[in-house]
């Protein structure tokens, strides 16, 4: 076992623990803090793939606003009456149908792709940056501005709502 | 490791200093002695002070939620404690080096909000709450504001990694650096080295980069005129209302790491890091002479600590905002300005350098 499978390996174990542990628990808090270590865990993963740009987007976006901001929604929510805001499992069959289909699909993609992903990430270059930031610009211009777009919708209509509206 | 061997051992003796500093400081500035009674001058009152914090009992309130509660001010301090990971000390020491340093820095640091938030409301008490709500409410906003700044910096100097930035803004440099950034001036000034090589001289438009950068970080490590979160007046404490003994050493030992971890980053991004601030002039190679592994750590640890004299400065001379105008401050007036400053970096790089 090299340094790196260690590394691999525990950061494995700790998201698939802390995964488990969002399921069981009842805390609606600790299930949005459990999800924190699930999505630092899967940046280790990233790291150890040599994608640190991904890695570092997914702490800053995910694990440093997502979750903040269900962690705000929740806070903002009224306590019910016993104090605790709880959650159960519902609809646990259909759920595991779901989940087990879309991991399988999961598996027979990376299977899939996983010679082509090998050649594509031999040939990434050093400057990760650099590379992301060029491939936005000429490839990916498309979906790069329709994203753009999107989010400056999504804005706009968030201003909005948030508008304080007088009674007409 | 140069994190673990330098920068824990320095934080922890910089936070007694700084409290010993930050007293003093507010003593001249209100024109009063500070603490005079322990040892010579007072020097030793910090040290019997984490004395008599290290012996206090360590208080889990009954109706807190354990697990969050415990673990919020180990979260806190190691998401701020990860960010000097990527900080360059002098020459040949550069730290993690992660290509998007800069990057994975805001990022690491922007998790001390869940810490917040967890603090708060594992504390199940409303002053807590409130204080870690208007905490987190207050970095987001101004993570904004601080994140464009930066890109400013990240845009002129063309990349994310910290030792590359500061290596260019000294006579190392291997770029050819212009007078205040202007090709046509045809003045070379890289081999002069010394304050004209750094940002803020080399594109003169980052000294309002800069100011935006300071009072970003002031609100970011929950400094006055920003510390609504913790106002002892009307919050008692915020946050770590409920909190003591070492796991309040924790909050301050995270406040002061905060603080310092923006003056170095202040430092780096436009003041030249480890370069020396005394140029070449002519026979008289100041900038020569004073470059080297022992003075990169000297110049990089003293202009930050003019900049966390400035922090402290700052504190005892201007009131807290309300929670309104510091809403204001960051959304009307400092993003549409970063923006704008954002702009005239991507310009000035286009066309002047």
């Amino acid at each position: 076992m090299t340094p790196i499978d260690v590394a691999f390996f525990f950061f494995l174990i700790v998201t698939g623990l802390a995964g488990i542990g969002i399921l069981l628990t009842r805390n609606v808090i600790h299930a949005a803090m459990l999800l924190v270590i699930v999505l630092l865990g899967v940046a280790g993963l990233y790291v150890l793939f040599r994608a640190e740009f991904a890695a570092v987007v997914q702490v800053l976006i995910y694990a440093g606003g997502i979750v903040v901001l269900i962690a705000f929604g929740v806070m903002l929510t009224n306590r019910p009456e016993n104090g605790k805001l709880m959650t159960g499992n519902h609809l646990v069959l259909p759920a595991l149908l779901v989940s087990s289909g879309l991991f399988y699909y999961l598996v027979q993609g990376i299977q899939l792709l996983d010679p082509i992903a090998t050649q594509q990430v031999a040939k990434l270059p050093e400057d990760q940056v650099e590379y992301i930031g060029a491939a936005f610009m000429t490839d990916y211009i498309v979906a790069f501005e329709l994203i753009a777009f999107i989010l400056l919708v999504v804005l706009v209509g968030a201003a909005y709502l948030a508008k304080h509206h007088s009674r007409l | 490791m140069i994190t673990f061997l330098f920068f824990l051992p320095f934080l922890l003796g910089f936070v007694v200093i700084g409290v010993y500093g930050e007293r003093k400081i507010a003593a001249f500035i209100q024109n009063r002695l500070g603490p005079m009674e322990v040892g010579p001058k007072g020097i030793l009152q910090t040290i019997a002070d984490l004395l008599k914090m290290l012996q206090k009992e360590d208080i889990l309130p009954k109706a807190a939620d354990g697990k969050l509660f415990l673990a919020a001010p180990l979260v806190i301090f190691a998401a701020v404690f990860a960010g000097y990971a990527v900080l360059p000390l002098t020459e040949g020491v550069a730290g993690a080096g992660v290509a998007a340093g800069l990057f994975f820095l805001l990022a690491i640091v922007s998790l001390d909000v869940l810490g917040i938030l967890m603090a708060g409301w594992g504390s199940n008490n409303k002053f807590a709450l409130f204080g870690a709500m208007r905490s987190v409410a207050q970095i987001i906003s101004y993570e904004v504001p601080l994140g464009l700044s930066i890109l400013g910096v990240v845009m002129i100097s063309q990349t994310l990694d910290l030792q590359e930035m500061t290596i260019n803004q000294g006579i190392l440099t291997a770029q050819p650096i212009y007078l205040f950034g202007i090709k046509s001036l045809g003045l070379e000034v890289g081999h002069i080295g010394g304050f004209l090589s750094w940002n803020v001289v080399q594109s003169p438009i980052l000294i309002v980069s800069f100011v935006i950068f300071f009072i970003a970080g002031l609100a970011e490590a929950n400094r006055t005129p920003f510390d609504l979160p913790e106002s002892e007046s009307e919050l008692i404490g915020g946050y770590h209302t409920e909190y003591s003994g070492f796991r309040w050493g924790l909050f301050m030992l995270a406040e002061y790491g905060m603080m310092l971890l923006i003056s170095f980053l202040g430092a780096i991004l436009f003041f030249g890091g480890w370069n020396t601030p005394l140029p070449n002039i002519g026979t008289l190679a100041l900038a020569d002479w004073t470059t080297g592994l022992w003075w990169g750590g000297f110049w990089l640890i003293g202009k930050a600590m003019v900049l966390i004299f400035v922090m402290m400065w700052v504190r005892w001379t201007y009131p807290r905002l309300r929670v309104d105008q510091l809403m204001d401050l960051s959304w009307k007036y400092l993003t549409p300005i970063a923006v704008i400053v954002l702009f005239i970096c991507g310009v000035w790089r286009l066309w002047m350098i």
